[in-house]
């Protein structure tokens, strides 16, 4: 398969065959991570985060550098600020119409990670740089759908799938197809069995691109059992003394799976059972239910628990929860979870200020420290730091500070396997400090550099925040050949014709006839009719249609005398009108078209005059009452009222006016009238009558003999 | 080659009966058994046939978590040999749900008792145990709906997902495809949302599941009564404000759960203070289990929780108890739900029994039961003395009592516990039956440690001196792994099964002494040797249950119930017969709260799905008639109704094949778009051009015809027209065509929208800008007709932007 779908092998003619990446944020940097892929008109965006480190619009991802209201789908990998927190910005205050998917527990923590988002920052900042309000969180909310892992979900054409990623509880990576492309996001990941949460899986299939964290660059992790054994040491080792812990921990994620450690450890150890452990986050105790709730969605050991213990493993039995600190007793040696994790405000803070001066206590940073925090900046082991309460007061430390971390993302070991695993040719890497991810990128290519310039060339990109990164790929085109046309197995060199037709990208072949049955698409005829004045005989038509087109088919009908030309189109001739009918096509009405065209042209055509000159052709056939009725006609139009018909209609008429009468007698042509004017003036209109109704043939000579030779010579001559 | 045959649960001459078991073949070569149903009287003459054709399955599938789709599930899977090697696949919920249905309906029918001794059911039988239920179903594999599953070896070229019925929480629509066949299996489902559960796929995501080849149906219908709701509340306050007690059967874990919501919130919102209980021996678990599960549910339900911040299923009022004797206790009026909703197994028999006797109370009945079942027979009588005063309005006037003349002698199982010399002796028996399991398992260690020696080892040879070095060490690391077990086998004797030894050897000699490993810098070292105390501890504690538990997950989680479980909780006892006369004198009601689409709506939304061939199941031959009948009036016509234990044929008759288009060939190709912008559409001409494909797996991904096996071996292309004689041949072969269909309302309104005027006159004809008028005919045609001039090419214009045409 690598070798079919190679980018960049091939020059792509369409534009259509490059796909397009761009981090509006999270590229070159930990924080606000945001990112969208686009290939053949589908536009998908993951994640929507804030910057941890900045306040205001200055923390949002470049959202003015793309148009949102393209983006199709969003899918928000997991809870965390920096991945969900300009959320429901994206839905309330930027014109972006698509739709939002998270996993069930992400929904159901994000709600209250949020809020307490909202509070925090309406609290700490001022009013101009609050990105949205609880009223745009609550509106926005609804509009999330939920989905759960391994169920694939298909949104116009765009199918993704979410696996876990391990990270926190309902954490995700995202698989995503759209037309053949398939793209593997996986958003913060974790390949570290711990005691609640799968390791990110491996997806059965293979993706062209990997969009990968890189948070810890080429840094390598602990093993986790020294880790805990560690971190279990020191606080034992700080409690005997008489010490107090402080555990600065973000609210979710790493905090339940200390508290599982915690809880864990007390259960063994009996001998612990005096000293209190605590957890001091509303916003933790908050969404314990949700973790209570979601079991099923965690690893099989805890499962299991659940399962065998018939109680729930996150009820803990020895840590409380605090509420505030007004409550709280400091009166001897503890165990303090508390958040947040990077000691900027709250509750940690507010221990680590009222714990540093003794040395006997010990804070462990357990998570991921951002610079410029106060967490980043105590790892250095100052003497003294500056405190929340301002005005330049300064608080001695002396306690001991120990940096631990449970930070569930992969290390350079973890992601260098997951990446070998999944076997993209593509790596774009996000979510990572420019150092870190440059480390890692050269890192790959150095790894991967034996298969340079083969096919399975491994390309790795760290593109900066709003660069837009290019790929040309050729998604394979498949086709399905179905009914008819599929009556006979393939066959090489057969020719096959049929409809292609292709929904969200899946294409199948088949006959025209089958179109309804395997597709439910209906055809449809367009037939189309036009009525042409045309006072020309059908031989006439025949003749100059014979000359356009050839050979004619007879469709002589009940409704009249009847032409089809090359199959298509129907010519109907009636007296005084033409009718041409044909069924709409490209083909047929260019056909159609120049019929018409010809039909238009017989009346004054040099052709037409040549051939009805030939005397047998125009000769007019009349009888005698014909004859004295065109004669009639004429006279009638002179004359009006003043014609009066004799007894006998064929012998004459008489004409009189103003008291006159002059006598027309049809059997001889004759005029008899008394008063001259009115004498010459029907014999004039008679003569002419005579010559139009017998143009070649009558002469001048009115004798009755003549007159009856007319009748005689017209009949001869037919 | 599609054939389908329901084992039970279609009409049948000889029995009725709303136990399912559905066989699916394909090319009679892949059989999928779907549901292992069976009644309420777990009559063992049903599944003798299932008993018959158990070597021949390959796959099976569950639907609901309820008795009459799995119950015989795991009876099967003890007796049957063979049939728990057979997969198995479920959603979570089912899985989850199936186990408390069947420890429930089991631990009160007679193979199940605690303590066999005293059951004469059948003596030679081992009994189940609840830990052999959990054993089973753990193995069941996990599906989420609309989740992509690939399948191995002989099942690869199937496919199926999951998709959510609506019936049960978890309650599955299956869909499979197996080369041309596409198959949807939607036994008992419910378009109507409910209070915990969505509404089914085939209401909210029929493009999910349309147009199979097969749609195998459920004919069995709700009654699609509306405000159920009210109807059931005045039952129960009809009972409890006469001072009696209302008495609801229901399915241990699937219905019961809709119930308890639904009755709870009531209970919570009109602040009664009557007692309610849910009696079932596996209600707690149930419970538990739902509250784990809410994402399977409606988002109401989510919603509810957000809101409250309580899970939906921590009631406030209901009560779960595990035994009757706890409802006896509640003196006075209650309401009573309990499971098993035919009577016969659950604790529902024992309830009844005890409320049955007294005018002022009340049972409703809110599911149909087995007409065999205690219910059924109730459910009889009570249709036969409703029969005059039943309407035909669907119950909309209200749910109908009566009371019914039923004496009978019923028989009730109790447990006892065991006492004297019964219990000493199930004591010993116990220890007995516990030794040779510690021995067995002990053996078994022993022989796979032997037999699992280091294979790849062997196969370089090395000089045979330097492991016979090693063997007395070897021996030594050995004993210690089996740790105390070693201890009760001989060492001299070796015992063991060699039919799945990995390599020939074994199975002469299995004894492969372990060879140290030198490298040129001599013996290599063991990094377990040199781990630091704290990890070491850690690790290998956490190494080697995990071993127990992973490579002989039964083993290990067997020793753990037994500990665990049986000396702590479960008490010794037996089963004993007792035998009960009662007499009916409450007031009997049906409310049907099924959970099932009312023939009206399945008239409405089976057409939707486009299935060119409908089979329909159901118990009675009459029901699946009637359904019939309603939907060849919709338009359907290929319908079956098979009977029990009678194959239909199925088959599609049409076949396929995939071809890759060439790049030239993509390139040609003029898309246009459908109105509807759904499809796009392009004529295709193109010849085949068959390669021998050097990627194998490339072509077998797809959907082929399996049983054309050169389109497996090639890789066949459709390359561009390159020869005018290729063109003429083609151009023969295809016609221009329109797709896509005229309204002519939305012509009209296109019309005036771009500046013409156009007007209805008649039947279908519309005119437009006086001289040219658009007509509608027969087959979705339309004839435009005018004279000559320049209105007619414009209309026609707009009439060729409404299709997509194909040249």
């Amino acid at each position: 398969m690598s070798a079919k779908r190679q980018a960049a092998d091939f020059e792509p003619v369409d534009q259509s065959d490059y796909l397009e990446f761009v981090a509006l944020g999270g590229g070159n940097e930990v924080g606000r991570s945001c990112h969208i892929i686009n290939y053949r008109g589908k536009t998908v965006m993951l994640d929507a985060g804030v910057h941890p480190a900045l306040n205001g619009l200055s923390a949002l991802p470049f959202y003015d550098d793309y148009d949102l209201s393209t983006v199709d789908i969003l899918l928000i990998s997991h809870f965390h600020l920096d991945h969900a927190a300009s959320l429901p910005y994206v839905m309330t205050h930027t014109d972006f119409k698509g739709r939002v998917f998270m996993t069930h527990p992400t929904k159901a923590i994000y709600r209250w990670l949020l809020s307490d988002y909202v509070r925090v920052s309406a609290i700490s900042s001022n009013d101009a740089s609050t990105l949205y309000t609880d009223a745009d969180l609550n509106a926005s909310f609804e509009r999330i759908e939920a989905i759960d892992y391994h169920s694939t979900t298909e949104v116009e054409g765009i199918k993704f799938t979410a696996y876990h990623a391990g990270h926190v509880l309902g954490a995700a990576m995202y698989f995503i197809e759209i037309g053949g492309i398939k793209i593997l996001f996986t958003g913060d990941y974790s390949r570290e069995e711990d005691r609640h949460l799968n390791i990110a899986e491996v997806p059965t299939e293979r993706p062209d691109i990997l969009i990968t964290e890189s948070t810890y660059g080429t840094s390598t992790h602990q093993p986790r059992v020294e880790k805990e054994t560690r971190l279990l040491n020191l606080i034992t080792k700080t409690i005997v003394n008489g010490g107090r812990c402080l555990l600065p921990v973000f609210s979710l994620g790493n905090a339940q799976e200390l508290l599982l450690i915690l809880d864990e450890y007390w259960q063994n150890h009996p001998d612990l059972d005096g000293i209190p452990v605590f957890y001091a986050s509303s916003l933790a105790r908050k969404c314990l239910a949700v973790y209570q709730t979601y079991i099923n969605m965690m690893n099989d050991s805890i499962r299991k628990k659940f399962r065998d213990d018939r109680s729930n493993p996150f009820q803990f039995k020895h840590i409380r929860s605090l509420k505030n600190l007004e409550r709280f007793d400091d009166l001897g040696p503890c165990v303090m979870v508390a958040s947040p994790g990077m000691l900027q405000n709250g509750v940690s803070r507010e221990l680590l200020e009222r714990w540093a001066p003794e040395a006997k206590n010990a804070v462990i940073l357990t998570g991921y420290s951002v610079d410029g925090t106060l967490a980043k900046q105590i790892l250095n082991e100052p003497s003294e730091f500056s405190s929340i309460a301002g005005g330049g007061i300064k608080v001695p430390r002396r306690l001991y500070v120990e940096e631990i971390s449970f930070a569930a993302h992969v290390d350079y070991k973890q992601n260098s396997e997951f990446i070998d695993l999944v076997n993209a040719s593509n790596i774009i890497l996000v979510h990572g400090e420019q150092t870190n991810m440059g480390r890692l990128k050269s890192a790959l290519l150095s790894k991967y550099k034996d298969l340079r310039q083969t096919e399975n060339e491994v390309k790795v990109f760290n593109p900066r925040n709003s660069e837009e990164l290019r790929l040309p790929f050729r998604g394979i085109k498949v086709a399905k050949v179905m009914g008819s046309l599929a009556a006979k197995p393939p066959m090489d060199g057969q020719i096959i014709s049929g409809i292609l037709v292709q929904k969200n990208f899946e294409m199948s072949v088949m006959a025209a006839d089958d179109l309804k049955e395997f597709s439910g698409l209906t055809t449809s005829s367009v037939i189309q009719r036009q009525s042409i004045a045309v006072e020309v005989s059908a031989e006439l038509i025949k003749f100059h249609l014979e000359q356009m087109f050839g050979t004619l088919k007879d469709a002589t009908a009940a409704s009249g005398i009847g032409y089809t030309i090359m199959d298509s189109v129907n010519v109907f001739w009636k007296p005084k009108s033409i009718v041409i009918e044909w069924e709409g096509n490209m083909l047929n009405d260019a056909i159609a078209d120049s019929v018409l065209a010809i039909l238009l042209s017989v009346e004054s055509s040099p052709m037409s005059v040549k051939i009805s000159s030939k005397p047998s052709h125009c000769k007019a056939n009349f009888n005698r009452p014909e004859k004295i009725e065109r004669v009639l006609v004429f006279l009638d139009s002179q004359f009006g009222s003043a014609v009066e018909p004799m007894e006998n209609p064929d012998d004459g008429v008489y004409i009189s006016i103003d008291g006159h009468i002059a006598t027309v007698n049809f059997r001889n042509m004759d005029v008899i009238c008394s008063y001259e004017p009115l004498r010459s003036r029907v014999t004039h209109v008679l003569d002419h009558a005579v010559d139009t109704i017998l143009p070649f043939d009558f002469g001048s000579d009115d004798s009755d003999e003549s007159s009856s030779s007319i009748t005689v010579k017209g009949e001869s001559s037919s | 080659m599609f054939t389908f045959t329901p084992l039970l649960g279609a009409a049948s001459s000889t029995l009725t009966t709303l136990a399912s078991q559905s066989l699916l073949t394909f090319d009679q070569n892949v059989r999928v058994l779907i549901d292992v149903g069976w009644n309420d009287k777990f009559d063992l003459k049903l599944l003798s046939e299932l008993e018959r054709i158990t070597p021949t399955i390959d796959l099976i599938l569950l639907t609901h978590a309820t008795i009459s789709h799995l119950g015989a599930y795991v009876y099967a899977c003890k007796r049957f040999p063979g049939f728990d090697a057979i997969p198995v696949y479920a959603t979570l919920p089912v899985i989850n749900m199936g186990r408390m249905a069947t420890i429930d309906a089991y631990s009160t029918a007679w193979f199940t008792a605690p303590a066999i001794l005293a059951s004469s059911a059948s003596p030679q039988e081992e009994p189940i145990q609840p830990s052999d239920i959990d054993t089973i179903f753990d193995k069941i594999h996990a599906l989420k709906y609309s989740q992509q599953l690939t399948l191995t070896a002989k099942l690869s070229s199937l496919r199926l997902t999951a998709h959510n019925a609506g019936h049960t929480l978890g309650g599955t629509l299956w869909r499979l495809h197996y080369g041309q066949e596409d198959i949807v299996y939607a036994v008992d489902w419910n378009h109507a949302v409910e209070r915990h559960l969505n509404s089914s796929a085939l209401l909210t995501a029929p493009e999910q599941l349309s147009r199979p080849t097969a749609l195998i149906c459920g004919a069995r219908a709700g009654s699609g009564i509306r405000r159920r709701e009210d109807l059931l509340l005045s039952a129960i306050l009809r009972g409890v404000e006469r001072g009696g007690s209302v008495f609801m059967p229901t399915s241990t874990s699937s219905r019961a759960l809709e119930l308890c919501h639904l009755l709870d919130s009531i209970w919570v919102e009109r602040k009664y203070t009557i007692p309610l209980m849910f009696v079932s021996r596996a209600g707690t678990r149930t419970i538990a289990y739902a509250r784990s599960m809410l994402e399977w549910m409606s988002p109401a339900i989510v919603r509810e929780w957000e809101e409250k911040g309580t899970s939906p299923f921590v009631f406030k009022s209901l009560k779960i108890v595990t035994s009757e004797d706890e409802v006896r206790d509640v003196r006075g009026p209650k309401v009573v739900l309990a499971s098993g909703q035919g009577l016969e197994w659950g604790v529902s028999r024992d309830v009844f029994a005890r409320l049955s006797d007294d005018p002022n109370n009340i049972a409703i009945f809110t599911q149909n039961a087995d007409c065999e079942s205690f219910a059924g027979e109730i459910l009889m009588l009570w249709k036969a003395a409703t029969e005059g005063t039943m309407t035909d309005d669907g119950g909309a006037s209200g749910p109908k009592f009566s009371r019914i003349n039923l004496q009978q002698q019923l028989e009730i199982r109790k447990c006892v516990p065991l006492q004297g010399e019964e219990l000493e002796a199930y004591l010993a028996e116990e220890k007995a039956r516990k030794n040779l399991a510690d021995r067995q398992t002990a053996m078994d260690l022993k022989n796979r440690n032997i037999l699992d020696e280091p294979d790849s080892e062997s196969e370089i040879s090395e000089s045979e001196e330097e492991h016979e070095d090693e063997d007395g060490e070897d021996m030594e690391a050995d004993k210690s792994e089996l740790g105390i077990f070693s201890l009760m086998q001989d060492n001299d004797v070796y015992d063991f099964d060699v039919r799945a030894a990995k390599s020939l050897k074994h199975k002469m000699f299995p004894y492969v002494p372990r060879r140290i490993r030198r490298d040129p810098y001599g013996d290599v070292i063991r990094f377990e040797d040199y781990v630091r105390a704290e990890e070491r501890d850690e690790g290998v504690t956490s190494d080697s249950t995990e071993n127990v538990q992973g490579a002989n997950g039964t083993i290990g989680k067997k020793r753990k119930w037994t500990d665990e479980e049986e000396k702590s909780t479960v008490i010794p006892s037996k089963t004993m017969l007792e035998y009960v006369n009662i007499e009916i004198r409450c007031e009997i009601t049906f409310i049907e709260y099924e959970g099932l689409a009312d023939a009206r709506s399945m008239q409405m939304i089976v057409p939707q799905i486009q299935a060119r061939k409908l089979i329909l199941i159901s118990d009675t031959i009459e029901r699946a008639d009637t359904l019939a009948e309603l939907l060849r009036d919709a338009g359907i016509q290929d319908i079956y109704i098979p009977l029990s234990g009678k194959s239909v044929n199925a088959s599609m008759d049409a076949n396929a094949y995939v071809v890759t288009l060439s790049d030239d060939l993509a390139h040609q190709l003029n898309w246009q778009d459908t109105v509807s912008g759904e499809y796009k559409v392009a004529q295709l001409k193109g010849k085949l051009i068959m390669k021998d494909s050097s990627i194998s797996n490339a072509s077998s991904s797809g959907p082929q015809r399996i049983d054309l096996p050169q389109s497996h071996l090639k890789e066949v292309t459709l390359g561009h027209l390159a020869t005018r004689r290729d063109l003429a041949i083609a151009s023969t072969q295809t016609k221009p065509l329109f797709v896509g269909d005229i309204r002519l309302a939305e012509l009209r309104r296109r019309l005036m929208a771009e500046g013409h005027h156009a007007e209805f006159r008649g039947e279908g004809v519309l005119l437009c800008d006086g001289p040219v008028s658009v007509r509608k005919l027969e087959n979705s045609n339309v004839l435009i007709e005018g004279g000559v001039g320049i209105k007619f090419y414009e209309i026609r214009k707009i009439v060729y932007s409404f299709l997509a045409r194909i040249v």
